[in-house]
């Protein structure tokens, strides 16, 4: 009887090291923070030569938002006297084609800037496809020429 | 009989000499007229002779033709301006016009008139002009108006050892394009980087509030074609109130105008001006005195038309 209650305890504290062992272990193989590096996949970007909604936006508020307002409605924040930038959201696509508002956009008219001086062909694309979501009009999904 | 014996009448024949006198007065009238239609900004550019101390004055937005609140007599303002440059002493060598001479208009006969009225009003001064335009002198029709009465929109000189160039960005939209920084490009190759090169244009050339147009779309191209100067400064209106910036080797400041002020930028609301206080018509608005020192070196000072004691008030040694 008393041989029995001496090998529980044998048992029990082996049991015990075994634990507090595996605990410690499991400590030491864990990564340093400062030391471990993470490796980020590389997020593939689009080819800069192809037009998109997303430039066109940014282009749009560099370049068109101060006369055509942050909606594109004509309600811009800087006007001549007389005269008020048309709204660019009630453009229908029967008579408003890509083609057309690229034009527009390329050589200017009257107090319209002729952006074609400094914007690339691909930027005066990209703000077409944006002005054309603004109309709710289906934009083609440009594809990369390699693709 | 021959006709050669007749009795020759004045009025109806002419002979090799008269022909020849009268072509001569004839291109004299053309180019006289030419010359009163074109300012006469070719002086030896580049220069390489040693600075002299001079002065000379901004104008700027003057906006000629204004009906409304924001300024109920704008030649008034304008005249007032002229009177005090006048009575400057030392007398400045020349008045830099930074555009906005007249107020915007459809009307291309009222422009007309109105950028003729400017011409005239500053050609009785006696001081030389070199102007450039603005949006609402040249936006309109590609600045063909402002060509044919005031000048050419862009154009380079020399004074007394300093470099000056007129920029135009502003007729096409806020921009300079392609063509035009390579012809700047082409310019400053030409001249000294140690010396001091001073743009002068309508809109700044930099960003100051896009939303409403107070910038230059490609503003930076023309900062990285002179970043072998040591000394630029870009002397700039359109913002109608004093905004300073350095912005890399560029000293940007823009001048008070005669005609009204306008809001500090940064709040997305429509631009707009303030209606002119009775008690103080003329707060906001005057012109800049720029005296150049031996080592080319700018003491700005800005004059307001409201307080003309604070003259020297806000001297400044660029």
């Amino acid at each position: 009887m008393r041989h029995g209650w001496f090998k529980r305890v044998i048992v029990l504290a082996v049991f015990s090291c075994g634990m507090v062992g595996s605990a410690h272990g499991e400590a030491v193989r864990l990564p340093n923070p400062f030391r471990h590096r993470i490796e980020v996949p590389k997020i593939p970007r689009r080819d800069a030569s192809v037009p998109t909604i997303a430039r066109g936006a940014a282009l749009f508020a560099r370049a068109c938002l101060s006369c055509h307002g942050p909606r594109g409605d004509g309600e811009g924040f800087a006007q001549f006297p007389g005269i008020t930038a048309p709204p660019l959201n009630q453009l229908s696509a029967s008579e408003w084609s890509a083609t057309r508002i690229a034009h527009a956009i390329q050589n200017g008219d009257g107090a319209m800037p002729e952006w074609g001086l400094v914007l690339s062909p691909t930027e005066i694309q990209s703000l077409t496809l944006y002005i054309e979501s603004l109309n709710g009009h289906v934009a083609p999904i440009p594809k990369s020429p390699s693709a | 009989m021959p006709s050669t014996l007749l009795p020759r009448e004045p009025s109806s024949t002419m002979t090799r000499r008269h022909f020849l006198v009268g072509l001569g007065a004839s291109a004299g009238l053309v180019l006289g007229e030419l010359f009163r239609y074109f300012p006469v900004y070719a002086q030896s550019f580049p220069d390489n002779a040693p600075i002299t101390p001079f002065r000379f004055v901004q104008l700027t937005d003057t906006h000629l033709g204004y009906t409304g609140d924001a300024n109920r007599e704008v030649s008034r303002s304008l005249g007032l301006a002229l009177k005090a440059i006048q009575g400057l002493t030392p007398s400045p060598d020349f008045i830099l016009m930074t555009g906005d001479l007249t107020e915007f208009t459809t009307s291309a006969a009222a422009r007309k008139a109105r950028l003729i009225l400017f011409r005239d009003t500053l050609e009785q001064t006696k001081i030389p002009l070199y102007a450039v335009a603005g949006e609402h002198d040249a936006l309109l029709d590609r600045g063909k108006l402002y060509a044919s009465v005031i000048g050419d929109l862009r154009y380079g000189f020399s004074h007394k050892g300093v470099q000056f160039i007129g920029l135009d960005n502003v007729s096409r939209g806020f921009f300079l394009g392609g063509d035009q920084l390579a012809w700047v490009k082409n310019q400053v190759q030409q001249l000294d980087p140690a010396r001091p090169l001073i743009f002068f244009c309508h809109a700044p050339l930099y960003n100051v509030f896009a939303p409403w147009n107070w910038y230059t779309y490609d503003g930076a191209a023309l900062r990285q074609l002179v970043e072998k100067f040591s000394n630029v400064s870009v002397l700039y209106g359109h913002v109608h109130q004093l905004i300073t910036a350095y912005t890399a080797n560029l000293y940007q400041v823009a001048a008070l105008p005669t005609a009204w002020p306008l809001p500090a930028p940064g709040e997305l609301v429509k631009l707009r001006p303030w209606p002119q206080g009775a008690t103080h018509p003329y707060l906001g608005l005057g012109f800049r005195v720029v005296d150049v020192n031996a080592t080319g070196r700018l003491l700005i000072s800005n004059v307001r038309l409201d307080k003309e004691e604070e003259v020297y008030h806000a001297a400044r040694l660029v």
